[in-house]
């Protein structure tokens, strides 16, 4: 009884040891030496190899110098560790030994250690067998697990390639590129949006994005402006709704591209638009011009002064129209100059209304003022506001709708502290909500420019934005399709 | 049937001699050498010479033939030698009684291939001690031999009566409620002083549920499952009217997987082409 109780202490002993040994083995070789040390205190060990077994191919690990046994040899043992998977005291000689230790996990042979022993004194007893049964269980369970976390650490590896690859792409775009959790938390972002550093106010709207994206779960695009700078944003839905990638690119660049396309486009129209317009007066002034050089004897006094009446005409309406070019040109140099002076700006608008009488009469629009008795004083350049006048009556003639029973232009005055309002009505065809800033640009014409049914440069509203402008007013528009418009700007009084 | 009967029948069924006992107890002896077993065995030179037939059979697949009983211990172990003395006894003692409905050398296979099932579902699903399952394996079934060997007419009757209702024999014993073959191996190795791993294997097997939570239930189950795999794969005959079921808590406590199962039914097949030498005991 004595006898067991001291094996087995022996044999707890000696399982402590081999488990400490192979506590820092960290791969095949540690563990062969680990066998080998803890072995050799039981009988000596003069050399060893240890082979590994992976797809049906014996790989030695690890060679001991003097090993006596070459590969033909070997081939015997490694058939019965693959046939037996337990622990083997194989006698090649009367005194030498080869002790065989396969490391076996559930059924498969993982490596073995074969250690020759020159000579075993002690004798071969059954507390070998079991001592070392457990060193091919244990070593075995020890191996499977280095080499699941080889396999962990490698796939890691992997990973991290794949990742360094996939960021250095992402890096390479010219878009800024970030993603979000459900949360609204960034999970990444790329060099390009650290480069496009966005504000608060962006990366708000990133978010909105983000979190919009997973209630309409579906990608999303926007366009928007923060201080002048534009910027795109594109969504797509990642990985089972649970992130969301976003593309942001400046493209005020783009947008001021854009523009500029389309104020070529623009000048383009205003071309073929202005020739237009010139030759029309010019036909006409040559035409009579013409006609009364042919037939100067023929013609009656009263015919030739209507004659030479509608040459005058069309000169001044050429005039007109070579201001408002001259303007026009003076505008883009941003070459305006003002003449302000006091004048009574009652009598400048009848004169306005008078100046486009020829038109309402044609166009048979009724213009009706309403206008105070009394002078009013206004301190401005009388020149650009009668242009003013002009050319937002002509306006509201030209634009009037044929429809109605009765077109009419109301032109009003009201005085309100230092300042006076003028507004010209119409109950013509109105004007989009979504045109009233673009009539005031530049060649810009409701109608599709090259048709001709109004004429003009499309230049006049351009003009008088700029004119009242420089007077530091505004021209204000309340319009919608059918319910005709009102332009109406303010004045300053002249000081008593 | 009188069980105290019974007890002294058994008193005069063969004993492991002292050769076999000696080989069975330094098994499980640690100061045991193999110089210690050689000496004893040399004096049954037709024993020895049996044993290292066994050896240098296909079964254990060796490089080269032992000639010495030293050798074989140290190259297959003591446990393995140990499970090689007990299959020559049991074969030559238990396999080969008189009986009218069962092949004895179907029923001795079923023994070998349930003891190398054994040995084999221990190793691959990593339960260390796998010579132990071997003799658990060859002896499970050891009470019907003590059934067969005493009481032959009640040998045959049950197993009539399970081949014609196809239950069990172990349902039959159940059903004519007669001391089950369970009880009888436990008397057996109890008399025979035998390590109680082997006993609780051979009197618990039908019932794993019984042994559940102790240390013994993994040899219990991994002997279930050899038995229901023998059965399901007919290697061999235990006088049963039809296969067992095998319990799911088996498969569960054993942690086996279909990968796992499919595994250990390759190796048993190429491993039971290989027990031609059991079976010429």
């Amino acid at each position: 009884m004595e006898e067991t109780s001291n094996s087995i202490n022996r044999f707890l002993i000696t399982i402590a040891s081999f488990a400490r040994e192979l506590n820092t083995a960290k791969n095949t070789v540690d563990i062969s030496k680990a066998i080998e040390k803890v072995m050799g205190r039981f009988f000596p060990i003069d050399s060893s190899l240890t082979a590994m077994y992976k797809d049906d191919e014996w790989q030695v690990v690890r060679l001991d110098d003097g090993f006596p046994l070459d590969e033909t040899d070997m081939e015997n043992y490694y058939s019965l560790a693959l046939e037996r998977k337990s622990p083997s005291f194989f006698p090649l000689n009367d005194s030498d030994y080869l002790v065989i230790l396969p490391s076996v996990k559930s059924g498969r042979l993982l490596s073995t250690f074969f250690g020759y022993v020159g000579e075993n004194e002690k004798g071969f007893t059954q507390e070998f067998e079991t001592m070392f049964g457990f060193f091919s269980f244990y070593s075995g369970i020890v191996l499977e697990n280095q080499g699941l976390l080889n396999e962990v650490k490698d796939s890691a590896k992997v990973q991290e390639r794949l990742r360094v690859y996939f960021e250095m792409m992402l890096n390479s775009l010219d878009e800024g590129i970030c993603v979000l959790d459900s949360s609204g938390g960034f999970v990444f972002k790329n060099k390009k949006y650290h480069e496009i550093d966005p504000g608060d106010a962006v990366v708000e709207q990133i978010k909105r994005i983000s979190a919009e994206t997973f209630t309409q779960d579906t990608g999303q695009a926007v366009e928007m402006e923060f201080d002048e700078v534009f910027y795109s944003f594109n969504s797509v839905i990642l990985t089972d709704d649970e992130q969301v990638l976003l593309r942001i690119e400046d493209i005020t660049n783009t947008k001021e591209l854009e523009r500029m396309k389309k104020i070529d486009q623009m000048k383009t129209e205003f071309i073929a638009n202005i020739s237009h317009e010139l030759r029309t007066p010019l036909s006409a002034i040559k035409a009579y011009s013409e006609t009364i050089e042919d037939s100067i004897e023929s013609l009656d006094p009263d015919t030739l002064k209507e004659f030479m009446g509608t040459i005058i005409d069309q000169s001044d309406h050429l005039t007109f129209l070579l201001d408002q070019l001259l303007d026009f040109s003076r505008m883009e140099r941003r070459d305006l100059k003002l003449e302000k002076s006091d004048f009574n700006i009652i009598e400048l608008i009848k004169k306005a209304k008078e100046s486009n009488k020829e038109k309402y009469e044609q166009y048979s629009v009724r213009i009706d003022l309403d206008l105070p008795e009394e002078a009013i004083m206004v301190n401005a350049d009388e020149k650009r506001i009668k242009q003013v006048l002009i050319n937002l009556i002509s306006n509201a003639v030209k634009y009037s709708n044929k429809e109605m029973d009765e077109e009419k232009v109301f032109v009003s005055l009201e005085t309100e502290g230092d300042e006076v309002t003028i507004a010209v009505k119409d109950n013509g065809v109105g004007i989009e909500e979504s045109e009233h800033d673009k009539i005031f640009n530049k060649f810009y014409r409701i109608d599709s420019s090259l048709t001709y049914e109004v004429e003009g440069t499309g230049l006049g509203l351009s003009i008088c934005r700029e004119i009242i402008h420089e007077h530091g007013k505004e021209i204000t528009l309340e319009s919608s399709p059918g319910e005709g418009s009102v332009f109406s700007f303010k004045l300053d009084k002249a000081k008593d | 049937m009188d069980l105290k009967k019974t007890i002294q029948e058994i008193e005069n069924l063969p004993s492991p001699d002292f050769i076999l006992q000696k080989i069975v107890d330094t098994a499980n002896n640690p100061e045991a050498s193999a110089k210690d077993l050689n000496e004893v065995a040399s004096k049954d030179p037709g024993f020895v010479a049996k044993i290292l037939k066994l050896a240098n059979s296909a079964y254990y697949g060796l490089p080269r033939n032992v000639t010495k009983l030293t050798e074989a211990i140290m190259i297959l172990g003591f446990k393995t030698v140990r499970n090689m003395a007990m299959s020559i006894f049991t074969g030559k003692e238990f396999f080969r009684f008189e009986t009218k409905n069962l092949d004895m050398k179907e029923f001795w296979k079923h023994a070998v291939v349930v003891a190398t099932v054994g040995e084999l579902t221990a190793e691959i699903i990593g339960y260390s001690n796998k010579e132990e399952l071997f003799m658990c394996g060859l002896l499970h079934d050891i009470g019907k031999s003590v059934q067969g060997v005493l009481f032959p007419n009640l040998f045959d009757s049950i197993i009539s009566v399970a081949r014609a209702k196809k239950i069990s024999y172990y349902q039959t014993e159940q059903r004519l409620e007669i001391p089950t073959h369970e009880i009888f191996a436990e008397l057996l190795l109890e008399k025979w002083n035998f390590p109680e791993l082997v006993m609780i294997t051979a009197s618990r097997h039908h019932r794993p549920q019984a042994i559940q939570n102790s240390i013994y239930s993994d040899p219990v189950n991994i002997i279930t499952l050899s038995t229901f795999i023998a059965e399901r794969m007919r290697l061999g005959d235990n006088g049963s009217g039809r296969p067992i079921e095998l319990p799911k808590y088996c498969w569960d406590e054993l942690g086996l997987t279909p990968v796992i199962f499919d595994e250990l039914l390759d190796s048993v097949e190429k491993k039971v082409e290989k027990i031609e030498e059991f079976m010429n005991i």
